[in-house]
């Protein structure tokens, strides 16, 4: 064999020069490439459908959805689906999402906003040909709030009359007559706390298998049950209950003990029943304003029964959601399902007004990342990119000048929690402090980059339910409570209050120093867009206010365990509105309140909140929270940071597709518009039903 | 060779076992549940679903349930995040797509890296050489992740020739199975050209050539015969470094494979399924190794399955 | 790290009488692609310790008004989404990476020659037992491993960080800072990576060793008398060289990847700390509107890998005994 080490020496540079040609060659194929463009000028992705099959609208879910069950549903990814596949109560608008007919052809009304009673219209089909009857509604919110049902949005339903009390398992029937006591009599039961003891008058007795109960006053008017007859004294020994007689007298009831096996869970006295084949009552804990708008979501669905019960006994309750088992009442039918990949839904033949839905077929793909859906949307293979997904923040910019482009306000919040029992954060006078060093314009512009407008305060300004008309009022009277001026980024007054409260922030060769702040950690969960925040965070907080900042990142399931238990000082967070009222974001306040991490407790708030709750007025109510929500803002237990944005891609040729608050997009309204290019007026498929007015209602 | 496959088995019990055991308690003393999100599930609701999936029991007894459900059922258990499905389904359906993604990769990796490989070694230092060598330093050189999204670019959205992601006709497997497929074609041209430029200069190499053997025989029979002894050594982490890197290109390309569970069981605390994902792994790994062995002895005279 | 070199094995005398490693090192010389690939790395490795500590700009240094900037005088290779100055971050990030890689390989290289020669070259029952062992460990889904001790324990707070944090204790009051956090996580990938890489070596190594043992030339060192282990050192273990020096070539620039990869899934080099996989994974995000936030860093990683690739050839070819026989 030859000694190949010379021929290789002498080889070398020129094998590095081949090398380097060939490196060129690629360079200049995908420069020619970049040269070739299918799209139309003025329009990101080809206007042309490509194989699409006619009617057949395509898709982006982003997400599998975890469930498709209506009482189970807790992400986008699960209601964006559901918004074709059920038709709820009361419909919404898909332009402003004012309430319109759903199953629901009219209502009625109790002045008091405490009562309701719905008709729903003779035609309504399931999907095997059934009539959609009230009872299909009440079963469904009932089944709701069974814990063993396992809805994680159950909270929704305790709007329902004594829906809480149901959930806890607190609600109770008599199954035989007791101590005086008619059968059905309903009760509540109660905790063996001293307290509670207390209220039970006579004897405690040894038996365990005895419950403390109470009469349960709070029964609804449409129950039919007497109240408790006045023979109670006559009861028995071990049911000393002396003085329920004045069931109707002030509160606290007296409270007795009653053989647990004489108890039996009832819903007799939850607020909602079918009192006809299409009539369905219901009757509300408060006179909850926004009882319409919370229709509109999942939870408030109907389901039928007797499917889901066939699949209860098997073990696997959840399957009564596959395709081959699935009855729908909305447009569409669910036709396939490849797990995590894709969904085919198809136009429902017994949909009651199905001649006027556009589409006939769905095809929803389930492509999680962002770049993959630009690409399927570029190319052709996707109508519309889908409600459930972001847009990468990387691509913004360049998708702006496009007109298949679009961007709306979305009632979200971004915002970051402080732990309000660490110090320094305990005083609040460095938590305003963080807030007006926070430059939110510069922040936007320069990370977020999805023209989110900055936040003074927690509820998104475009909230429905009154909330909007509120803020342009005060706005125009200048009387906006959290104006700019008063909140807005303001250096010098948050180095003065960072003084105030102990910590002098001096200059020093052209920075700012905070003496003696302690470096804050600011907690994230892993994404590149919570990274961003964070990163202008540190940088905004170390310019203006010379307070240092480290940066910790965790997975989500850990993020929120250590939340939980406040194992943070500064943690990045938000929420975007399962139903839109002031309401939905302000809960969060709340001492008790389970999404409340910041440990910030405040009777007050807590007071004010009740009482808006409780007003039956709307107005007034909206005013109460507004005062609520200045509370919250001034004691600054999170910082807000941006109202959330929502960006899209959509093909010209989708008419019927409106911008909303809700980020609601449902297809069913949509039709595909060969004429587009002739014809640029937007409208629905079909005229919406508009609600009349609601009639009276006096239970 | 009977005698070695069975033995083979019996080895996988134990490790299997051990790994089973490891990661169950592993997933459970990490911090977070499955049921943690956004919203704070209620407290009746947590209960009640807690005691669905038993994760109330003692942890020796969810470990022996889970154990006597593997065992005697065949049976992962259910997967949280998604009601109503078992991990068994979800294996079902997403193994056979990670190997037909595997297996392709795997052939374009070979149909490629070999021939390259051999190539390179005998024409070294020719032009031939430098064009193998290229190709197989682009393959190494570029990581998936940078890849398959210039390929995307490239192909999908500037020439329109080929559909950007998801798994539905052959057109759509082509710039996913290059992309899984061009790193490891890298690795088994280097190791083919490794490997053969070892026998070029051996002696009984020289012995055929003398006795006057062909070119093309030398090749087949003593060349790449022993030359791809390496390769052979790389096929059982190659693969299972393919099905792990399919992970990159099955997220990219949207494709329906195991590949996404890695992580996202983990970080979900989707117990039973990281439980399945390691099993399935684990054991598609132990047959891999034994293949690549037994395949070992054949290619290489010099070593019997006795020894091994 | 060869046998040649180790200390109780005395030099093999060529003809010429050069050192076998001075012999090898002359051969490496006349090979240019190695030469300059050395000469690259070298340089590499020069602007990965020079550039952040002579630059102008920290690797952290946010500018949140400039934002991302093309390359401009100010800044050669241009800012990132923060207004970073990316030279400073992709040299950083080389420095990341290199350890990364060598440390790693250098973890794998001893455990996995010792490992694979000593069961290839003694067979027999210590073979089975030993390679037993590495296929338990093979068996044993070593990336799902990494990544779930990631996830689970080697976040912030977790089981191993927090054992981390107390090692460090006793070095550094500061232990508990949070800023330490990513320096933590990169011993945790040096470990991991390592530790996960030598099993492949110990099989490759295995199989030559087996293989030349059978060689005629074994069979007469044993005749004159030369023990077990000097067969095993001076005569064996040189012949596998080659595919021992490819393979651990090519270990480095895949632990290099892999260390990306664990990147791009977030569980590997953590902000704001860089390393080329880490830069590259983000840079892909907006390749099509920032092109050269990937560029950079991607180009880096394809040079020094496929500088890594030529002088590992080069290295074969030197090192090669056979060579050396005619």
């Amino acid at each position: 064999m030859k000694r190949s080490s010379l021929v290789r020496g002498g080889g070398g540079g020129a094998q590095e020069s081949r090398l380097w040609s060939l490196w060129s060659w690629a360079l200049a194929l995908v420069l020619l490439a970049a040269c070739r463009a299918e799209s139309e000028p003025g329009y990101f992705g080809t206007v042309g459908r490509r194989g699409g099959a006619p009617n057949t609208f395509y898709v982006n879910n982003y997400d599998e959805p975890e469930h498709l069950d209506p009482a189970l549903v807790s992400e986008s990814a699960g209601s964006t689906l559901l918004l074709e596949l059920f038709e709820p109560l009361v419909g919404e608008h898909p332009a402003d999402l004012h309430a319109i007919q759903g199953t629901a052809e009219r209502y009625d009304k109790s002045d008091d906003n405490r009562s309701y009673r719905f008709y729903l219209r003779q035609n309504a089909r399931w999907s095997d040909g059934r009539a959609v009857v009230a009872e299909d509604f009440a079963w469904a919110w009932r089944r709701v709030l069974v814990p063993e049902t396992g809805a994680r949005q159950v909270t929704m339903m305790f709007a329902l009359k004594n829906g809480a009390l149901f959930h806890r398992g607190e609600l109770a029937v008599l199954n035989a007559e007791f101590g005086g006591l008619v059968k059905g009599t309903p009760l509540r039961s109660y905790e063996r706390t001293p307290e509670n003891l207390r209220r039970a008058p006579a004897l405690v007795p040894a038996e365990a298998t005895h419950k403390l109960v109470g009469v349960h006053r709070a029964m609804p008017t449409f129950t039919g049950v007497a109240p408790p007859a006045s023979s109670l004294t006559a009861a028995g020994a071990a049911a000393s209950v002396a003085g329920a007689a004045a069931s109707v007298a002030p509160s606290p009831e007296p409270l007795f003990f009653v053989p647990a096996a004489l108890l039996e869970r009832s819903d007799a006295v939850l607020g909602v029943r079918a009192t006809s084949e299409h009539v369905l009552e219901v009757e509300l804990e408060q006179p909850t304003p926004y009882f319409l708008e919370l229709l509109g979501y999942p939870v408030f669905y109907p389901v039928r029964r007797d499917v889901v019960e066939r699949h209860a006994g098997s073990g696997e309750a959840e399957r009564w959601t596959r395709p081959e088992h699935i009855v729908v009442n909305g447009p569409f039918t669910l036709a396939r399902h490849d797990f995590r990949y894709e969904m085919r839904l198809e136009k429902n033949p017994f949909y009651w007004e199905k001649d006027a839905i556009a589409i006939e077929r769905i095809v929803v793909f389930e492509v999680p990342s962002a770049q993959a859906t630009l690409a399927l949307y570029k190319t052709g293979e996707l109508d519309y990119l889908g409600s459930n997904g972001a847009l990468p923040t990387g691509s913004m910019d360049r998708l702006l000048g496009y007109r298949d482009f679009g961007r709306a306000p979305w009632t979200g919040t971004y915002w970051y929690e402080f732990n309000t029992e660490r110090p320094p954060l305990d005083d609040v006078r460095v938590r305003q402090a963080l807030n007006l060093a926070l430059d939110k314009r510069e922040l936007i512009d320069s990370v977020a980059r999805a023209g989110q407008a900055p936040a003074t305060h927690f509820v998104p300004e475009l909230t429905g339910s009154g909330y909007a008309a509120q803020v342009r009022a005060d706005k125009a009277a200048g009387v906006d409570p959290f104006a700019t001026r008063l909140l807005g980024f303001d250096a010098a007054r948050a180095r003065a209050l960072l003084g105030e409260a102990g910590f002098t922030v001096r200059e020093r060769d052209g920075t700012w120093m905070a003496e003696g702040f302690p470096p804050l950690e600011v907690l994230y969960n892993t994404s590149e867009g919570h990274r961003a925040v964070a990163v202008a965070v540190q940088a905004l907080w170390k310019k203006h206010l010379g307070v240092s900042v480290t940066l910790r990142n965790e997975e989500w399931k850990v993020m929120i365990k250590n939340m939980r238990d406040g194992h943070f000082q500064v943690a990045r967070f938000g929420w975007v509105a399962d139903y839109d009222h002031p309401h939905n974001f302000l809960d969060t306040f709340l001492s008790y309140s389970q999404n409340n991490m910041t440990r910030w407790r405040d009777e007050a708030f807590d007071e004010v909140m009740a009482r808006a709750a409780a007003e039956p007025d709307s107005k007034r109510s909206i005013a109460l929270y507004r005062q609520a929500e200045e509370r919250a803002v001034h004691a600054m237990p999170r910082m807000p940071i941006y109202f959330y944005t929502k960006s899209w891609l959509i093909k010209p040729y989708v008419k019927g597709f409106y911008p909303n608050a809700m980020n609601k997009h449902p297809i069913h309204w949509m039709w595909l518009d060969e004429s587009w290019r002739a014809n640029p007026e937007n409208r629905p498929a079909h005229v919406p039903h508009e609600l009349p007015p609601p009639g009276s209602y006096a239970p | 060779m009977s005698r070695f496959i069975v033995r083979r088995i019996l080895a996988l019990v134990p490790t299997l076992w051990l790994t089973v055991t490891l990661v169950f308690f592993f997933v459970r003393l990490a911090p977070g549940g499955p049921f943690d999100g956004e919203r704070a599930v209620p407290r009746e609701v947590l209960l009640a679903l807690e005691a669905k999936y038993h994760l109330g029991d003692p942890l020796y007894r969810q470990y022996l349930d889970f154990l006597a459900d593997l065992v005697l059922r065949g049976d992962l258990g259910p997967c949280f995040k998604y009601p109503g499905r078992t991990v068994n389904e979800l294996l079902r359906v997403s193994l056979p797509v990670s190997l037909q993604l595997g297996v392709m990769a795997m052939t374009f990796a070979l149909a490629v890296g070999v021939p390259l490989g051999v190539i390179g070694a005998l024409r070294q230092n020719t032009w031939a050489d430098t064009l193998a060598t290229s190709v197989a330093m682009i393959g190494v050189s570029v990581p998936r992740f940078v890849l398959a999204p210039l390929l995307v670019m490239v192909f999908g959205l500037q020439l329109y020739w080929l559909p950007v992601a998801r798994w539905e006709s052959w057109r759509h497997a082509i710039l996913p199975v290059i992309c899984a497929g061009l790193p490891t074609a890298a690795y088994i041209a280097r190791l083919t050209r490794g490997g053969m430029l070892e026998l070029v200069r051996a002696d009984f190499v020289r012995t055929a050539r003398a006795k006057g053997l062909g070119e093309g025989a030398i090749v087949v029979r003593h060349l790449l015969r022993g030359g791809l002894l390496p390769v052979v050594s790389y096929l059982g982490p190659g693969f299972s470094g393919l099905l792990v890197g399919s992970l990159v290109v099955e997220t990219i390309f949207n494709i329906p494979g195991m590949g996404r569970y890695f992580v996202e069981a983990a970080t979900n605390r989707d117990y039973n399924i990281v439980m399945g994902v390691t099993i399935v792994y684990g054991t598609l790994l132990m047959t891999l190794n034994a293949l690549v062995d037994i395949a070992y002895a054949w290619l290489d005279p010099r070593v019997s399955l006795e020894e091994l | 790290m060869s046998a040649a070199t180790s200390g109780e094995s005395e030099p093999i005398e060529d003809a010429g009488g050069s050192t076998f490693a001075a012999d090898a090192w002359r051969r490496l010389r006349k090979n240019r692609a190695a030469v300059a690939s050395l000469a690259v790395l070298g340089a590499l490795l020069l602007g990965c310790i020079l550039v952040p500590a002579l630059g102008s700009y920290g690797y952290a240094d946010t500018d949140l008004a400039l934002g991302p900037t093309p390359p401009s005088w100010a800044h050669w290779m241009g800012t990132d989404l923060f207004g970073r100055d990316l030279m400073v971050r992709v040299f950083f990030g080389g420095r990341v990476s290199f350890a990364v890689g060598v440390v790693s390989t250098a973890v794998s290289f001893v455990i996995g020659v010792t490992w694979g020669s000593v069961a290839g070259f003694f067979g027999r029952r210590i073979d089975a037992v030993m390679m037993r062992i590495v296929d338990a460990l093979y068996t044993f889904p070593f990336l799902i491993f990494v990544i779930l001790l990631s996830v689970f324990f080697a976040n912030q707070g977790g089981l191993l960080h927090r054992a981390f944090v107390r090692v460090l204790g006793l070095f550094t009051a500061r232990a508990h800072d949070p800023s330490y956090f990513p320096v933590f996580q990169i011993v945790f990938v040096f470990a991991a990576l390592g530790a996960a890489s030598w099993l492949t070596m110990a099989r490759i190594v295995r199989g030559q060793v087996i293989a030349l043992r059978a060689q005629p030339f074994v069979e007469a060192a044993r005749s004159i008398g030369a023990t077990e282990a000097s067969i095993l050192v001076r005569h064996v273990l040189p012949n596998a060289l080659g595919p021992i020096i490819v393979y651990a070539t090519l270990t480095v620039p895949e632990v290099m990847l892999t260390e990306a990869f664990l990147s791009f899934l977030g569980l590997g080099t953590q902000e704001p700390l860089a390393s080329w996989g880490l830069l590259a994974a983000s840079g892909a995000e907006t390749m099509d509107v920032y092109p050269w936030v990937l560029v950079f860093p991607a180009l880096m990683l394809a040079v020094t890998l496929f500088c890594f690739n030529h002088l590992g050839d080069g290295l074969r070819d030197a090192l090669d005994p056979r060579i050396r026989k005619d």
